[in-house]
């Protein structure tokens, strides 16, 4: 049996016309530089998944398809966007690391390896590229993008929303264990780290080469706002918790307060003038108080109830074994120098 | 086993056809009942002995005074997809399916020699999983590499099958794992979880939660032989290996949450780990032939959940 570390590549496709080729080769020459050093590593599948493309991409992947037995095409039958497409070509992989990656060349291949020596050296499981520029070429846009996941990691209480991104590398095992579980509402990333939070970073330059080249970017405000609920549908929003706490503070205080009022009015009978007006602000200040809670413990059966429909497992068991082979290419690589 | 007379209607051409399926277990009694179920057929079931060498010459010459009393040119299909010597199966009981499977393929030798002029193929029903266990993305250019007395076996038979096909057509059939329940047959993997399911019963599924198979549906199987049976004249004798295969690997893991959705409960199961079955094996989709339809999973085990229930429940 083969000692080699296979990697499994999934690339969705939208409209990548342009760029299809240039990546493939890319990815190739990174394949055949493996296979001439011998390398305990293979790309043994690159699957390309075609979310019903809007050019001309249909038509260069069955011609990659054709000529290459590494070379896969999935055909999906209408858009369903980036993260399904991924999950599609995920749950058609079987390697031992699979590559999520985008088909305009903001993602290099060629970092692919140093992705996985961090994974194999940091026993983690996930490594995603995070861009040590902003990737989406305007200051608005990426400003955006880190209040946007930073309000997130605010509101959802999961501290990975950050490094979140297209290039990943994860787990094979993880990777198909957590796509197989994602309903269609579910975001993806959140998917992976309900099975592991052994999740690092590899810092790199990424380019936005369709901003660059003033075509329009893959990244708008729609997007953004979409992504927000479907985080907030597969997350455990934590923000109704800080409800459930406003609700037993009023209660308490409104218990309090009615105290207060009673012995007032024991000791000074009369002191207020408007009759009513207490138990009315006492009343209003209690049952609004219940009224909180009881919403927030519907609020978290409701939450426990989709987490499990999303298919959040109760347990997973991970081998994070590696030969020694992989460990010595690597030592030899990237420490000894 | 069972001779299957029927008449093919194909492109407006009659064929009168014969086919004798040795075998009824999943795959043999699928494609009988795909027979029966698109022609008007007569079934008739004779004894053929698979541990008596000397038996066996007896019930193969009965076998062929049946095939003489037909009319001359008829075309015969000598399926076999005998598969007593399971997965898990060890030399020795693998050594009586050897013996049987020679005295067919002699038996088929002979037919073709003593029947010029009618079409005779025989169709060997091998397995993708026992040729290239351990294996993952499996292509045109990987090799068998048997891990277990079941998969030398089928290579065995191939090997056998190429050396012998002197007179005869051949296809040889590569399946994954087959799954789908027809009554009084082996019951695999999935239908077992299945009806213990049913039954609110335990399930000991051996294989580690991640382990990646290639499943394909049985009824697909047979679509795709009796096409083959039919269309003689597609029939290539240089290119007659199928992969009949989904190209999908799935894992266990998948498995059981689609079956959970199909049965709307929980299964209750664990995994017992043997280490000889938890290697993953997977298949590029580049080998799934072109007229070979896949039956999606989820609509696989729906159907094989529905047999079950209509037999059993």
């Amino acid at each position: 049996m083969s000692d080699k570390i296979i990697l499994s590549i999934v690339i969705p496709v939208y409209s990548g016309e342009q760029f299809l080729l240039k990546l493939f080769n890319r990815i190739n020459e990174l394949r055949n530089r493996w296979l001439e050093d011998n390398a305990p590593i293979e790309i043994r599948e690159l699957i390309f998944v075609d979310d019903n493309s809007i050019d001309n991409s249909s038509v260069i992947l069955a011609d990659l398809c054709i000529n290459n037995i590494w070379v896969n095409c999935l055909k999906m039958s209408k858009n369903f966007g980036q993260h399904p497409a991924s999950i599609a070509g995920i749950l058609h992989t079987s390697g031992n690391w699979v590559v999520t990656l985008d088909e305009d060349l903001q993602h290099p291949p060629e970092k692919i390896e140093l992705m996985l020596y961090k994974a194999i050296s940091q026993d983690l499981d996930i490594v995603y590229a995070s861009p040590l520029n902003g990737p989406h070429g305007k200051i608005s846009r990426d400003l955006t993008s880190v209040l946007f996941k930073k309000f997130m990691v605010l509101l959802t209480g999961d501290s990975n929303i950050p490094l979140y991104n297209s290039f990943r590398l994860i787990r094979g095992d993880i990777a198909r264990s957590a796509s197989s579980v994602c309903s269609h509402d579910t975001y993806l990333d959140v998917s992976f780290s309900w099975f592991t939070k052994a999740i690092g970073k590899y810092e790199l330059e990424l380019n936005d080469l369709r901003s660059e080249n003033g075509q329009k970017s893959g990244y708008s405000f729609l997007k953004l706002f979409s992504h927000a609920r479907k985080l907030l549908l597969s997350t455990q929003v934590r923000i109704y918790r800080l409800f459930a706490l406003l609700g037993v503070l009023l209660f308490a205080f409104g218990v309090l307060y009615s105290g207060y009022i009673f012995v007032n009015e024991f000791l000074h009978p009369g002191k207020y003038g408007s009759r009513g007006w207490p138990s009315l602000i006492i009343s209003t200040m209690i049952f609004g108080a219940t009224s909180i809670i009881l919403l927030s413990i519907v609020l978290e059966y409701i939450s426990l109830i989709t987490l499990k429909i999303q298919g959040k497992p109760v347990f997973y068991v991970i081998n994070r074994n590696m030969s020694n082979e992989i460990k010595k290419y690597f030592k030899s690589k990237y420490e000894n120098s | 086993m069972k001779i299957v007379e029927f008449n093919s209607n194909n492109k407006n051409e009659v064929h009168k056809q014969i086919v004798l399926i040795f075998g009824i277990g999943l795959i043999g009694t699928s494609i009988l009942n795909k027979i029966q179920s698109l022609f008007l057929s007569n079934v008739t079931t004779l004894n053929f002995s698979w541990d008596n060498e000397y038996q066996q010459n007896i019930d193969l010459n009965n076998i062929i005074k049946i095939i003489f009393q037909q009319e001359k040119g008829i075309n015969i299909d000598v399926i076999w997809c005998a598969g007593k010597a399971g997965f898990f199966s060890t030399q020795e009981s693998i050594n009586d399916e050897i013996q049987s499977y020679k005295s067919v393929l002699k038996f088929v030798n002979d037919l073709s020699i003593q029947m010029k002029g009618s079409i005779i193929t025989f169709h060997l029903f091998s397995s993708a999983g026992g040729l290239f266990e351990g294996q993952n993305s499996v292509s045109d250019a990987s090799l068998p590499k048997p891990l277990r007395p079941y998969g030398y076996l089928k290579q065995l038979q191939e090997n056998l099958l190429l050396e012998n096909s002197v007179d005869f057509n051949f296809i040889i059939y590569r399946p994954s794992s087959v799954y789908g329940y027809i009554p009084n047959t082996r019951i695999g993997l999935i239908s077992n979880i299945l009806y213990k399911s049913i039954r609110n019963e335990f399930v000991e599924i051996f294989a580690s939660k991640s382990s990646l198979r290639d499943y394909v549906y049985v009824e697909d199987i047979s679509s795709f032989v009796i096409g083959k049976i039919v269309n003689l004249k597609e029939i290539n004798r240089h290119n007659n290996i199928y992969y009949l295969v989904s190209g999908k690997p799935t894992s266990i893991e998948e498995i059981m949450m689609i079956l959970e959705n199909i049965l709307n409960k929980k299964i209750y199961y664990s995994y017992n780990l043997i280490q000889t079955n938890t290697l993953d094996n997977s298949f590029n989709m580049k080998l799934v032939p072109y007229n070979f339809i896949n039956t999606p999973l989820s609509l696989g085990l729906e159907k094989t959940y529905n047999d079950l229930l209509s037999f059993n429940f």
